[in-house]
């Protein structure tokens, strides 16, 4: 299997340089051989487990927490938001 | 728009539901809040968290999709899809992936005179993001997490439509269900309601598709439709210059009235799904799909199409009032009564009810107005116990109170005089007084006629009978 490093890097958004690309190639390499030796995984891994279901929850109104404390982590705070650095996507 | 090619159009629509609380946390759905108070750890992502699915998302999901004919997948689960982005704090959206709630549907539209069925994909239930206010007085852009977590369908339709025409349509027929099931406020100038526009073209007569063009951020009909115009028009430019298209996504800007390359196929994200490893999979009882189903009411096209073979309504007044559930409702409640016909009820829903409802910015069902009121006066009309104008007197009062227009009538003495030696005084002494116009019409100004029975209605006080003044006068003319 080849790994493209170059695309992987540009979707993680980091830097690679050029003559690092080898020496990441193969440890990924390696790290593929690793779970590639896992078991396969029996049926469908993408069907539902019927036998073991999860509850909803009722559509009701819990408190939410105070902003001064969800806030209270960021770098920096503004006008009651976080603000981060500028981005337009 | 050159016509050696045809449009082929797809759309992905996200409307936010109108439930209490959040998809996966008790925080309150509600827009227009300050900033950032409803909000807690499992809505901001907090690590460590676990959310809990909110059933009215999937009950609300069922209605939608039992609306638009789909299969409900009763055994369904939740996937992650990896993005990294500002808005989202997990760096991933839970979402529904390879078992969506509802699949394989189809909704009927109206376009011209011709009714088209367009495939829906697939419908499924997701959270939505926070909310980037781009500011540059922060020198930065701010996250407001109040919109983060809020439920949302996406609705998935197969490429079937032809038109910019038809996706416009479209896009206001699934606004009008939503708001027909009362599942969301679809308003789209609050971005309730989103849609993301695939576009192709192709030779007209060809099987295969185009290459396909996603265009993003699209939120107000007229922005669906110009952005399908335009972007159509640019694959026909590039194609006829001899330039090859590429599967991209563009970003529409709908002050400039164009869109802008986002990114290209090779940047395509890889958004790596896998089934979300924090909550279980879910059977939704049959006995619950079936009730869902049960309680579907009477969709906007069957309405149009009713009101227009049942009601003999023109198409134009059927639609108007179909795609208005306030007018609905009401157009409806007044004809379960039975007292009076349709055709003058929808001129009345139409014209002053409606007239008066937007002077006082609410709905008809806000109006102190009355079904049974209404229904009475429509029905002196048409029994021609009073004519249009003094209907028009009786609608000023029982539109704020609860008066019965036929006490109205006999206290204002507004019932039409049909008696016709009381019509023919009124007729003479008219004719005595305009002498001048008399002589218009007899010298072929037919278009006087007007006039004088406009002068017998106001010595009438409005209460003759305008049809039999009419008659009157040019009898009355002609034997003078």
């Amino acid at each position: 299997m080849k790994i493209d490093i170059r695309h992987i890097a540009k979707l993680s958004k980091l830097s690679i340089p050029e003559d690092q690309i080898e020496r990441f190639e193969k440890e990924m390499q390696s790290i593929i051989q690793l779970v590639e030796n896992l078991p396969e995984i029996e049926g469908k891994a993408t069907a539902v487990d019927t036998e073991n279901t999860m509850e909803l929850r009722a559509d009701e109104v819990v408190a939410s927490a105070s902003r001064e404390d969800m806030l209270m982590n960021a770098p920096q705070v503004a006008a009651g938001c976080i603000v981060m650095p500028k981005v337009v996507e | 728009m050159n016509n050696k090619y045809e449009i082929v159009v797809g759309l992905e629509v996200h409307a936010e539901l109108s439930t209490k609380t959040k998809i996966f946390c008790g925080c309150k759905n509600e827009f227009g809040a300050e900033v950032n108070t409803n909000v807690c750890p499992v809505c901001m992502g907090l690590p460590g968290t676990l959310p809990v699915l909110n059933e009215k998302v999937v009950e609300y999901g069922i209605r939608m999709g039992h609306a638009l004919n789909c299969t409900i997948n009763r055994a369904t689960k939740h996937d992650r899809k990896n993005y990294f982005y500002a808005d989202l704090p997990k760096a991933y959206q839970t979402t529904q992936d390879d078992v969506p709630l509802c699949a394989n549907g189809y909704l009927d539209i109206l376009v011209g005179d011709e009714t088209r069925r367009i495939g829906i994909t697939r419908l499924h239930i997701e959270e939505d993001t926070a909310k980037l206010i781009h500011a540059d007085e922060f020198g930065g852009t701010l996250i407001d997490f109040n919109r983060c977590g809020v439920p949302l369908i996406e609705i998935v339709s197969e490429p079937d439509m032809r038109s910019a025409e038809e996706a416009k349509v479209y896009l206001e027929t699934l606004r009008t269900i939503l708001l027909y099931l009362g599942i969301s406020d679809a308003k789209m100038q609050e971005g309730s309601i989103r849609a993301d526009v695939n576009v192709s073209v192709r030779p007209v007569g060809a099987k295969e598709y185009g290459v396909r063009v996603e265009t993003k951020n699209v939120s107000s009909f007229s922005g669906v439709y110009n952005a399908i115009v335009y972007e159509a028009n640019r694959q026909i430019e590039v194609l006829e210059n001899g330039g090859e298209l590429f599967q991209e996504t563009r970003r529409w800007d709908d002050a400039a009235g164009k869109n802008v390359l986002m990114r290209s196929k090779e940047d395509a994200q890889d958004y790596r799904y896998f089934p979300e490893p924090d909550l279980l999979g879910y059977v939704i009882p049959e006995e619950l799909v079936e009730k869902l189903k049960a309680e579907l009411p009477e969709l906007p096209v069957q309405k149009t199409l009713r009101y227009m073979n049942e009601c003999g309504l023109s198409r134009a007044d059927a639609e108007t009032i179909a795609l208005s559930k306030d007018k609905a409702f009401f157009f409806d409640a007044c004809m379960a009564t039975g007292k009076c016909g349709p055709k003058l009820l929808s001129n009345w829903v139409l014209g002053e009810i409606t007239r008066v409802a937007n002077e006082r910015r609410c709905e008809i069902s806000e109006l102190p107005l009355t079904v049974e009121n209404l229904v009475d006066m429509i029905a002196l009309i048409e029994n021609k116990t009073i004519s249009n104008a003094a209907a028009k007197t009786v609608f000023e009062i029982i539109v704020d109170k609860d008066e019965k227009p036929a006490d109205i009538v006999k206290a204002k003495g507004l019932a039409q005089i049909s008696d016709t030696s009381a019509l023919q005084t009124i007729v003479d002494s008219v004719i005595a007084a305009n002498e001048k116009a008399i002589n218009d019409y007899k010298g072929g100004r037919t278009n006087v006629l007007g006039f004088l029975v406009g002068q017998c209605m106001k010595q009438s006080k409005g209460q003759g009978n305008p049809a039999m003044f009419k008659e009157m006068m040019i009898a009355a003319i002609e034997n003078s």
